[in-house]
């Protein structure tokens, strides 16, 4: 693999590339997913090959092979090289990339290697959780339960030096409950999932995820929506989970600045928020789904201080961005796969906790909406612009919970909406996902504590 | 490339039958592609990709298993057909599951899906192509402030099918999509905006037109205002419907999402959903469509589906499952957009007959409401509940776009959807999945702030 490395880098020197890298990769995925008793998909897939990369004046090129031969890797090499020569008489901003290189080789610890675990427990554990679902109550029409895994080896090179090996192992498990009855119909997710081997996907706490998840199916079924307007809020951490990574992830990841198209742009060293406000992306944190020792450029991985004390002190880079914005990369480049380039990518995105009870943090409102759980979410980051939608939430009145209510979008401006902070509970939470950024999805992790927002526009029918 | 596609699938069916698959099928398929992207006004990155794999799905009894690999290696697509086999021995019998499709007849040979002239451009002259878009937003915007993105995506596609019931197809085709971002930065107002085109052939992209356009509407953009609350009358236009109603809609016509009970629409068959003048229907043969295709993705020939006639919903769409499982025909909707894709059930080209009248005659004749030109949000599957954010959109009143809007919701479920349209323009256009005029809809409750 070295050797197969060392010549697609060298025969795209050799073309007159001042930069070239190179990620080879050996992935196996497995899903097992089990319908109401049946199984709908049982999948295994190999992902073989590599992306060879180049750079020269500002022009990138980048192209993947499945062709392993020394013939085919040296090819490859050289037809991205001139790729990137070609196109060099079109670019405006001549840079040169800067970073340091690494040389590692990381192995992931697991006690339970998922290639290792025999397809036939995986099938069971799932089966296991599709009957207990549908056990819960007989208003569970549907129950929809998903075992998703992924180990991956991972060679990263290129001409800087950097010579590193990295191994990755995601287990997750997904469950989707259908409640319904006189005629009404809701739905519920549960998930449970890290970074390690089978043991992430504890039997018990799986089990007590799929028998909440289909209770609040069952509790839905007598939600009602609400009426639109402007709220008081107080968002769980799975939504905090969304506000986090939608709302303030996505600008400061550093490809937007270059661009210049994020609304954050010129605002580092800037109060965005208030002063009780940390916002932090860190892949370093143990068993994390979206944790990694070194990014997909060979870039040791840090923690990021995204915001500190509610001031905005730093970005997530790749090579490229560190170099044209003149900063120091700090491993935030990650892609899909061998099939895509690197770019700047959230790993475990969360608010630091503060310092309210959750309790006090309602009982303090006297009229608002309690948001739980997220559906789902984007961000214009050009615009500042973002939206996000709650599963279901609680209207709080008199500070106190009452009637159950469902699908709640929030909309907002990034930099209104930070300002609207005006409390942070002790508590804690993270939610495993998959994040989409230019058609490539990654494996990502976000949380925080129970969180109030003043006047926020919500969505309603 | 075609032959040897073919030979690799029947190296697949004869192993894995040899391993004790009753049924087998494999999908191949071979992607060129080009991409070239813009930053900041000039050339960034180019990409060439060939991406070439094997999809296995085998049977035995009634258990199905599937595997993939990213190579067409023997020795990798063998430990794949091993893969998918051990899967089906251990997955849970479908008592629903009859067969995979049977066809041995000829599929029918579809014009304007496969461009040769695309096949041949190169990463220079796709540049050229692109720069022009960007040139064409340049001198739209003129002296203003902006950084302009741009994308230009070139994919020749060649795919094979074969399983072990004679079923056997291929076909190529080619797609295009170049689209323009603009961000114009004014005093105290940054607006961003875009447009695109996407089609079959080279020769029905036009740079220019999409690179002033994208000028326009970012222009249009600047100094969004909130509104007040209120219930109002609602423009989607075809880029609004193009997300809305390929994640959000599609899904509520998946037969296999009725027969799990999880669409709002599960009840719906039979029923008059919509105004009479509304009609739409799933066509895979529509000439030149972007989704068009000779066959599905099991094999099945593609066909014309009527969805809602004169406003009554008449079909749901079906693969060969779902079909069986109904005892009804197979709409030949079997769909993975690569081999990496397990085959679902997806719309093909979604076609809405076309009413009267511009954009600017809806606008006209709304007197007071809210255009939405695009939004990224799709409803709740089981309820129908649709919150919408106006991404880009216009508060309309006395007949005239007044201002554009932000942080604005559109709430409606989408039964009142169906049933509030008041109006069907002529402004076709044929984008990913929809092909479609803006659409009226009477009232939704408006939430801005």
């Amino acid at each position: 693999m070295e050797d197969l490395a060392e010549i697609a880098i060298s025969s795209a020197l050799d073309e007159g590339v001042s930069f070239a890298d190179i990620r080879i990769e050996d992935t196996h995925k497995n899903q097992i997913e089990i319908n109401n008793g049946v199984s709908k998909t049982s999948l295994g897939a190999q992902l073989k090959g590599a992306g060879i990369r180049c750079f020269i004046d500002g022009a990138w090129a980048f192209a993947q092979t499945s062709d392993f031969s020394s013939k085919g890797m040296k090819k490859t090499g050289q037809q991205v090289a001139q790729m990137a020569l070609a196109i060099r008489e079109w670019t405006t901003e001549k840079y040169q990339l800067i970073g340091p290189n690494f040389q590692d080789r990381v192995k992931i610890q697991v006690k339970q290697n998922l290639l290792d675990v025999p397809l036939e427990d995986k099938i069971s554990l799932v089966q296991m959780l599709d009957q207990e679902i549908r056990a819960v109550d007989n208003r569970i029409i549907n129950a929809r339960s998903i075992y998703q895994d992924l180990t991956t080896q991972l060679y990263v090179a290129n001409s800087l030096g950097t010579r590193v090996w990295i191994s990755n192992s995601l287990p997750r498990l997904i469950l989707q409950i259908i409640a319904k009855e006189n005629g009404v119909r809701q739905r519920a997710w549960g998930q449970l999932a890290g970074r390690g081997g089978f043991e992430i996907i504890n039997e018990s706490k799986a089990r007590k995820i799929a028998h909440d998840s289909a209770k609040l199916a069952i509790d839905l079924l007598s939600s009602k929506t609400i009426e639109g307007g402007t709220h008081d809020v107080v968002i769980d951490p799975r939504l905090n989970a969304a506000m986090v990574h939608e709302a303030f992830g996505h600008p400061c990841e550093a490809d937007n600045w270059v661009a210049q198209t994020t609304i954050l742009e010129g605002m580092l060293g800037a109060q965005v928020g208030p002063e009780f406000l940390n916002l932090t992306d860190d892949p370093t944190q143990k068993n994390w789904r979206g944790s990694f020792e070194y990014d997909w450029e060979g870039t040791k991985a840090i923690k990021r201080n995204l915001v500190k004390d509610g001031v905005l002190t730093e970005l997530m880079h790749s090579l490229e961005t560190a170099s044209r914005l003149e900063m120091k990369p700090n491993g935030a480049a990650r892609c899909q796969s061998f099939m895509y380039q690197p770019i700047p990518r959230m790993s475990n995105t969360f608010m630091e906790p503060g310092d309210w009870d959750v309790d006090e943090l309602i009982s303090d409102m006297q009229k608002g909406i309690l948001l739980c759980d997220y559906n789902y979410g984007y961000t214009d980051s050009s615009k500042g612009q973002f939206m996000f939608q709650a599963n279901y939430g609680y209207l709080i009145e008199k500070g106190e919970k009452s009637h159950i209510v469902r699908d709640v979008s929030i909309a907002g401006q990034i930099l209104d909406f930070l300002t609207k902070i005006d409390a942070i509970g002790k508590d804690f939470g993270m939610s495993a996902g998959t994040c989409g950024k230019a058609n490539q999805l990654i494996p990502d992790n976000s949380g925080g504590p129970h969180a109030r927002i003043r006047q926020v526009p919500v969505g309603g029918m | 490339m075609k032959q040897e596609l073919f030979d690799l699938g029947e190296h697949v069916i004869r192993d894995a039958e040899k391993l004790g698959a009753q049924q087998v099928e494999a999908y191949l398929t071979s992607r060129k592609q080009i991409q070239i992207r813009v930053e900041q006004g000039t050339i960034k990155t180019a990409e060439e990709k060939h991406d070439v794999g094997c999809a296995i799905r085998t049977v035995i009894g009634k258990k199905l298993g599937f595997a993939f690999t990213s190579t067409i290696n023997r020795s990798d697509i063998q430990a794949s057909t091993k893969e998918a086999v051990s899967l089906a021995k251990f997955s849970l019998p479908d008592n629903e599951f009859h067969s995979f499709p049977t066809y041995s007849g000829s599929f029918r040979t579809l014009d304007g899906i496969y461009d040769p002239k695309t096949t041949q451009i190169t990463s220079e002259a796709a540049v050229e192509l692109l720069l022009r878009g960007i040139d064409a937003c340049k001198t739209k915007l003129g002296k203003e402030k902006a950084l302009i993105e741009g994308e230009l995506d070139i994919q020749v596609t060649e795919l094979a099918i074969i399983n072990s019931l004679d079923t056997s197809g291929s076909y190529r085709d080619t797609l295009i999509e170049l689209s323009v971002d603009p961000t114009i930065k004014s005093a105290n107002s940054q607006a961003s905006s875009f447009e695109f085109q996407i089609s079959r052939t080279l020769t029905e992209i036009d740079p220019e037109w999409i690179g002033r356009i994208a000028a326009t509407n970012t222009q249009n953009s600047l100094y969004p205002k909130t509104i007040k609350d209120a219930q109002l009358p609602v423009i989607f236009t075809p880029m609004a419907l193009d997300f809305l109603f390929r994640v959000g809609l599609a899904a509520a016509f998946n037969a296999e999402e009725i027969q799990m009970g999880r669409s709002y629409l599960a009840e719906s068959i039979d029923c008059q959903i919509a105004p009479s003048y509304f009609h739409l229907s799933d066509n895979a043969l529509l000439p030149k469509g972007n989704r068009s295709r000779p066959f599905d993705a099991e094999g099945y020939p593609s066909q014309n589906t009527e969805i809602i006639v004169d406003g009554e919903l008449n079909h749901f769409l079906h693969n060969s499952y779902t079909a069986h499982k109904a005892q009804l025909a197979n709409t030949g909707n079997a769909d993975r957009s690569s081999y990496q894709e397990f085959p679902r059930i997806a719309p093909s080209n979604l076609v809405i007959t076309p009413g009267k009248g511009t954009l600017d005659d809806l606008i006209a004749e709304m007197g007071r409401g809210i255009l939405c030109r695009f939004t990224f949000d799709k409803p709740n599957l089981s309820t129908g509940d649709l919150s919408a954010l106006v991404m880009e959109g216009y508060y309309i009143d006395k007949g005239e776009i007044q201002y554009p809007v932000k942080n604005t919701l559109i709430g409606i479920n989408m039964r009142d959807f169906f049933q509030g349209i008041t109006l069907i323009g002529a402004d076709t256009r044929s984008l990913h999945t929809v092909v479609s005029p803006s659409l009226v809809i009477e009232s939704a409750k408006i939430t801005s702030g």
